[in-house]
């Protein structure tokens, strides 16, 4: 695969590209909030950050989506019609995430067919991170700050450059036919495993992630879950973060002639999310849909895809108004 | 796979005929035909569909017809809340949505060459009638050997498809048993709730599989009364509920444990679900 080198005096030009044969999507700042936005001009993306405070999986499983539209009785199916989505600058936590949505909506039996018509052309290409966050810890769970796993190419800053990586043959062509980037040289490649091993280091030590699932099995009474539902507000922020999470709702908007059936992302932690029509409620206390997190996440997920379900990103740890840190309640599950 | 691009899309459907079941007005059961014949699916006993109201929602339903009657689709539905509501308002030659077949089925297979006994209580009777239907046709009648039912509910007026039971009670290849929780006059057959009734029945568990469906609660009284009987847990087997969404395993409501009910179930054997920590 290509190994090469985009200088970063011509990194406008490799955008002005991207942006003719997709719709390019790339980390912006917004009144102090950083998130994937649709690319106009090159000089309005920072490659120069952590992380984006929202996942980039919202473009291709959108927080509000409508899925079809009706009118007197026939409804027709709505799907995103423009140009293939670019991403530039995802993080490697991210870029796993969207391998396990794609599990998710596209196997067992069924498949979900926004997801695939967003995401079955997309172009992902990473960014390396040099610097880890306090909240990272993506080495807990199958992830390192340089994996390539989920992106086309990868590139790592390495000062006056990014070195471009093909991991796929979709990126491999796109690097192909980059003329004027230099091929990467051996010194390039060393200094890239030099930042990749002192990210590495800046992580937090590794725990017995291998164990959780089966330490899970045997905790479905544990006083754990009562006692972190103790200062969970169920607010569901942690969710609505989460890159790995896909639940949602469907819902109808308009009268029972014209309108339109939309899919809204939706939470567990949330009371009515199981309730039943009868009044039952399944999950009725707090510490029941607290467990219903760590276990989908640490348990069930892997069950299903034979992944994790959390891919260490550290948005939840951040914004949780209450402190809890899924990090602790994973050293808590191993020392059960 | 199902067709991709039509997966959340409801087929048109138009209500033929629609029968109040109970005095209180809240059940009521749809016979549903395709507006258009081409849509027409198969499907077996135990699954579901999602009924689509368009401008309210949409509600899964258990599949209360029969593979083997092909001309209609047949929903019992209970009124509670919003699109049930909407389905109680429709009159016959209106039309709605319906999404599906979704789910498992009853292990009609391994049913075949031994004895089966259905256990039910109220409205859940639903899917069962399918099975009773669906076992009872010439064309597969002779795969199974006794059929015995066990239903009953709160009062005589409560339970479901009345006329039909009594068709079943007269027939020599079913044994029928209906029982209500409280005497009342002219009523003779059974007293009791379904598990006691069960007890005293005490289908032979030897060559045989049951089924039971009903309010949870009856469905934990009756689940001993069964292991006594004899009947191991890989061959008892339910039918779950969860507030359900896609259907199809991807909107992440309806699990239980690491098990979506609306794609491995809604059927399970004891055996599957002692395996599973969440409660059912
Ligand atoms: C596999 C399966 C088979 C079933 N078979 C049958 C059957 O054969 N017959 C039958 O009658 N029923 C059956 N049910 C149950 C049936 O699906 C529910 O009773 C029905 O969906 C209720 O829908 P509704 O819109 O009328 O109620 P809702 O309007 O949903 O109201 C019910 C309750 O849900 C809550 N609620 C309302 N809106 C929301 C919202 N947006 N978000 C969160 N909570 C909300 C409210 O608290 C309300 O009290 C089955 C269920 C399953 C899963
Ligand atoms: S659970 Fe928290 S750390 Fe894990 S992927 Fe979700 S937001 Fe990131
Ligand atoms: S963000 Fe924190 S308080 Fe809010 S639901 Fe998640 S764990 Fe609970
Ligand atoms: S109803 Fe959506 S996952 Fe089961």
């Amino acid at each position: 695969m290509k190994k090469l080198k985009l200088k970063k005096k011509n990194l406008g030009d490799f955008i002005n590209e991207l942006t003719r044969d997709y719709a390019l999507y790339a980390p912006q700042e917004k009144e102090g909030t950083i998130s994937f936005s649709l690319v106009e001009k090159p000089e309005e993306i920072t490659l120069d950050y952590h992380n984006s405070d929202t996942s980039p999986k919202e473009i291709f499983f959108p927080q509000k989506e409508v899925i079809l539209t009706y009118q007197d009785g026939n409804s027709q199916p709505v799907f995103y019609e423009g140009k293939p989505f670019a991403l530039l600058g995802v993080r490697p936590c991210d870029a796993k995430s969207f391998q396990l949505l794609h599990q998710v909506f596209s196997t067992k039996k069924f498949e979900d067919p926004y997801w695939l018509t967003r995401f079955k052309n997309a172009l992902i290409i990473g960014l390396a991170c040099n610097d880890t966050l306090p909240t990272c810890f993506c080495n807990w769970l199958d992830g390192s700050p340089h994996g390539k796993e989920g992106m086309d190419i990868l590139l790592t800053d390495l000062g006056e450059t990014y070195l471009a990586e093909a991991v796929t043959e979709k990126g491999e062509s796109l690097l192909k036919q980059q003329k004027d980037w230099e091929e990467a040289s051996e010194a390039d490649l060393k200094q890239a495993s030099k930042l990749e091993e002192t990210a590495l280091k800046s992580l937090p030590p590794k725990i017995e992630s291998a164990k959780l699932k089966e330490k899970l099995d045997g905790m479905w009474d544990d006083p754990l879950w009562e006692e972190i539902a103790q200062r969970c507000l169920n607010c569901g922020a942690c969710a609505y973060l989460c890159p790995t999470c896909h639940c949602f709702d469907i819902q109808d908007e308009g009268n029972e002639k014209n309108g339109k059936r939309i899919r809204l992302w939706d939470c567990c932690m949330y009371p009515l999310f199981t309730k039943e029509g009868s009044g039952h409620n399944p999950r009725k206390n707090p510490a029941d849909r607290v467990k219903q997190r760590f276990m989908h996440k640490f348990n069930y997920i892997i069950q299903n895809f034979d992944k994790y379900g959390c891919i260490g990103c550290g948005r939840c740890i951040t914004y949780c108004p209450v402190n809890i840190d899924v990090r602790e309640v994973l050293k808590q599950i191993l020392e059960t | 796979m199902v067709e991709s691009t039509k997966t959340y899309i409801p087929i048109p459907v138009k209500v033929s005929r629609i029968n109040e079941e109970s005095p209180d007005r809240t059940l009521r059961t749809y016979d549903l035909e395709f507006v258009n014949k081409e849509d027409r699916f198969d499907y077996m006993p135990g699954q579901f569909c999602q009924l689509s109201i368009f401008g309210k929602g949409e509600s899964p339903l258990g599949i209360a017809s029969s593979p083997t009657e092909t001309d209609f689709l047949r929903f019992t539905v209970n009124r509670v809340g919003v699109v049930t509501t909407a389905i109680h308002y429709l009159e016959e030659g209106d039309e709605l949505g319906v999404r599906g077949p979704l789910g498992n089925y009853y292990p009609v297979e391994k049913f075949k060459g031994q004895n089966v006994v259905i256990v039910s209580g109220g409205f859940a009777f639903t899917t069962l009638r399918s099975l009773v239907v669906y076992m009872l046709d010439p064309a597969h009648r002779g795969d199974y050997k006794d059929i015995t039912v066990i239903y009953g509910a709160r009062t005589p007026d409560l339970l479901i498809y009345k006329d039909e039971l009594e068709k079943w009670e007269t027939r020599k290849d079913i044994n029928v048993h209906l029982t209500i929780d409280k005497g009342i006059q002219g009523w003779k057959k059974h007293v009791g709730f379904v598990p006691s009734v069960t007890k005293e029945i005490a289908p032979a568990s030897k060559d045989a599989w049951v089924v039971v469906c009903g309010p949870p609660i009856m469905i934990k009284y009756t689940l001993p009364v069964l292991t006594e009987l004899g009947f191991p847990s890989e061959r008892i087997y339910t039918s779950l509920e969860r507030r359900m969404k896609c259907g199809i395993g991807k909107c992440g409501r309806c699990n239980i444990g690491a098990k979506y009910i609306c794609l491995d179930g809604p059927v399970f054997s004891l055996a599957e679900l002692e395996d599973i920590s969440e409660p059912y």
